[in-house]
C-alpha cells in the first residue's frame, strides 16, 4: 500500500481529502504544519506528499525547499495545493522541484488522478535509474576483469621472475623490471580511480540532489586552471614544451576540481595519441554557451564511427580495445561537461589530429533549472 | 638453432613482459599486437610456438587459431592461449579452436613457461581434427 503524506492546516479540507485518499487503497499520515510535515517525512518516508502552500509553522515551498535537501527524502513526489492568490509561492513551489500542483477549489478526482499520475511517472523514472545502475555494474564487471588483470599480470609476473632469478639478475635488469612493475602499479592507480570516478558521475546524475551541486560551481578565471593542469598532464610524456596556450580570461560554471579533471584527461590522450614532438594547441574562447575549450592534438585521430561510441557503454567492448585507456578519459570529460549543463564534441582536424571542443556555461544558472 | 616464439597480444605491457621472460629463458621472440599481424607473422616467421591472447582488436585469438589450423604451412604450430576472461567456457573454446592449451590471466610465470616449454618439446602435429571434405 502506498503512503501518502498530507500537510495542511485546515481539518476540513484535511479530512475530505484524507477520506478519498483511503478509499482509493492509500495509506495516508497527517501533519497540520511543514514543520511538523518534515518530521513525518523522515520518521515515516511516503510515497508521495500533497502540501497546502500557506501555513503558519513552515509553508509548504519551506517543506519543499527543506524535503530536497535531505537526500534520503529528496526524490519524493510533492504536489503543492494553492489558493488562486498564491501564484508567487505556485511559481517558487514548482522553480524548487514540485511535480505538479493543485488550485483551489479542486474536485477529488482531479487531486486523485495527480496521485496516480506522479506515482506512475516516479515509478517509471525509478525503473530507469535502476536500470541504468544495472547497465553501469553489468559494463563494469565485464570491463573491469580485463583493465585490471593486465596490469596486475605484469606486476606479479616480473615480481615473481625477480624473486625466482634474483641470483642470476643483474642489477640493472633488477631496476628495469621494478620500473615496469612500478608502471603498472601507476596504470592500475590510474584505472581504478578513473573507474570510481566515472560511476560516481553516472550514479550522480540519476540523484537530483548531486546532479544540483555540479551546477552549482563557478571558476571566475578558468586560465590558471587550464594552464597548471595541462603542464602537470603532460610532463610524464615529455611534452610540457609542446604545449600551446591561447588563453583569455573567461569564467565558466565548473569546480576547479572538474574543469582540472576534464582538463587532465584530454591532455592525457593528446600526448598519448599524437607524436612526441607535435604541438598540442589549448584555446579558450566566448562560446555559443559561454565559456569554450578547445584541445587540438596532431595525432591520428579517430574514425566516425569511434567519435559516436564516445560516451556510449560499448566504448569499453573488447573489439575497441586498439583505443584502450582513451575511452574511459573521453567519456569522463564529456559526462563531466554534460553533468554542467555543457557539451563535448570531437572532431578530425582538417589537416590532422583531433579537435575536443567543450562548451560550459559560464555563470551559474540562479533559476535553478 | 634457438627456437622462436611469436607473442600475440594487443597490450603492450604483456608483449614486452612475455618477450623479456622468454628471452631470458633462451628463445627468439616476435611480438604482434592484433590477430592480422599475428597471422602475417606466423606465416612469415613459421614460429615453434604462439603465446596467443583471446581477444585482441580486429580478430579474435578462436579466429586466429582456426585461420592457423587451416592452412598447411601453419596448421601445426603449437598454440598456447591466454585469456582474462574468466570460466572454463573459454577453455573449451579456445581448446575447441586448436589451441594446446589455455591459461588464465593472471598467470603464473614458471607455469607459462613450463607450458611452453612442454608444448615445444612435442612433435608439430596438427592438433584440430580437418573438417571432413564434402
Amino acid at each position: 500500500m502506498k503512503r501518502i503524506l498530507l500537510v495542511d492546516d485546515e481539518p476540513e479540507l484535511r479530512e475530505a481529502i484524507s477520506e478519498a485518499l483511503r478509499l482509493s487503497d492509500f495509506e495516508v499520515i497527517e501533519a497540520t504544519d511543514g514543520a511538523a510535515g518534515l518530521t513525518l517525512a523522515r520518521s515515516h518516508p511516503p510515497d508521495l506528499i500533497i502540501s497546502d502552500v500557506k501555513m503558519d509553522r513552515m509553508s509548504g515551498t519551506e517543506l519543499l525547499m527543506a524535503l530536497r535537501a535531505d537526500p534520503a527524502i529528496a526524490a519524493t513526489p510533492f504536489i503543492l495545493i494553492t489558493g488562486d492568490t498564491d501564484k508567487t509561492s505556485l511559481r517558487k513551489g514548482m522553480r524548487l522541484g514540485a511535480d505538479d500542483y493543485l488550485a483551489k477549489p479542486f474536485k477529488l478526482s482531479e487531486l486523485l488522478e495527480a496521485v496516480q499520475a506522479r506515482l506512475r511517472k516516479h515509478e517509471q523514472t525509478r525503473a530507469q535509474a535502476d536500470a541504468k545502475v544495472s547497465e553501469l555494474r553489468a559494463n563494469l564487471s565485464l570491463t573491469l576483469p580485463h583493465e585490471l588483470l593486465t596490469p596486475l599480470t605484469c606486476v606479479l609476473g616480473y615480481s615473481e621472475m625477480i624473486l625466482t632469478d634474483f641470483d642470476q639478475l643483474q642489477p640493472d635488469q633488477i631496476l628495469d623490471m621494478t620500473a615496469e612493475i612500478q608502471k603498472c602499479g601507476q596504470r592500475l592507480l590510474r584505472l581504478t580511480q578513473n573507474y570510481l570516478f566515472y560511476a560516481g558521475i553516472e550514479l550522480a546524475r540519476f540523484d537530483p540532489q548531486r546532479a544540483g551541486a555540479f551546477r552549482n560551481a563557478h571558476l571566475d578565471d578558468t586560465t590558471a586552471t587550464i594552464t597548471k593542469t595541462a603542464r602537470r598532464a603532460a610532463t610524464p610524456y615529455g611534452r610540457g614544451r609542446h604545449l600551446v596556450f591561447r588563453l583569455e580570461p573567461l569564467p565558466a560554471a565548473i569546480s576547479e576540481e572538474y574543469l582540472a579533471k576534464i582538463l587532465e584527461e584530454l591532455v592525457d590522450n593528446a600526448c598519448k595519441f599524437s607524436p612526441p614532438s607535435v604541438p598540442v594547441e589549448i584555446t579558450t574562447l566566448a562560446g555559443p554557451l559561454g565559456f569554450r575549450l578547445m584541445i587540438s592534438d596532431h595525432g591520428a585521430g579517430m574514425t566516425p564511427a569511434q567519435i559516436a561510441q564516445v560516451g556510449a557503454y560499448q566504448q569499453f567492448e573488447r573489439d575497441k580495445r586498439e583505443q584502450q585507456g582513451m575511452g574511459l578519459g573521453l567519456a569522463i570529460a564529456k559526462k563531466l561537461a554534460e553533468v554542467h549543463g555543457g557539451t563535448l564534441r570531437l572532431a578530425n582536424g582538417e589537416k590532422a589530429g583531433l579537435i575536443v571542443t567543450i562548451d560550459l556555461p559560464s555563470r551559474v544558472n540562479s533559476s535553478g533549472c | 638453432m634457438r627456437k622462436t616464439i611469436l607473442v600475440v597480444d594487443d597490450e603492450q605491457e604483456i608483449r614486452s613482459f612475455l618477450a623479456r621472460g622468454f628471452r631470458r629463458a633462451g628463445y627468439a621472440v616476435h611480438t604482434a599486437g592484433n590477430g592480422s599481424h599475428a597471422l602475417e607473422k606466423a606465416r612469415r616467421f613459421d614460429p615453434d610456438l604462439i603465446i596467443l591472447d583471446l581477444v585482441l582488436p580486429d580478430i579474435d585469438g578462436y579466429s586466429v587459431c582456426e585461420t592457423l589450423q587451416k592452412e598447411p604451412a601453419t596448421a601445426t604450430i603449437p598454440v598456447l592461449m591466454l585469456t582474462g576472461l574468466p570460466g572454463e567456457m573459454a577453455r573449451y573454446a579456445g581448446i575447441g579452436a586448436g589451441a594446446a592449451e589455455l591459461l588464465h590471466k593472471p598467470f603464473a610465470w614458471p607455469e607459462l613457461l613450463a607450458s611452453a616449454q612442454k608444448a615445444l618439446s612435442q612433435p608439430r602435429i596438427p592438433s584440430a581434427i580437418p573438417a571432413a571434405a564434402t
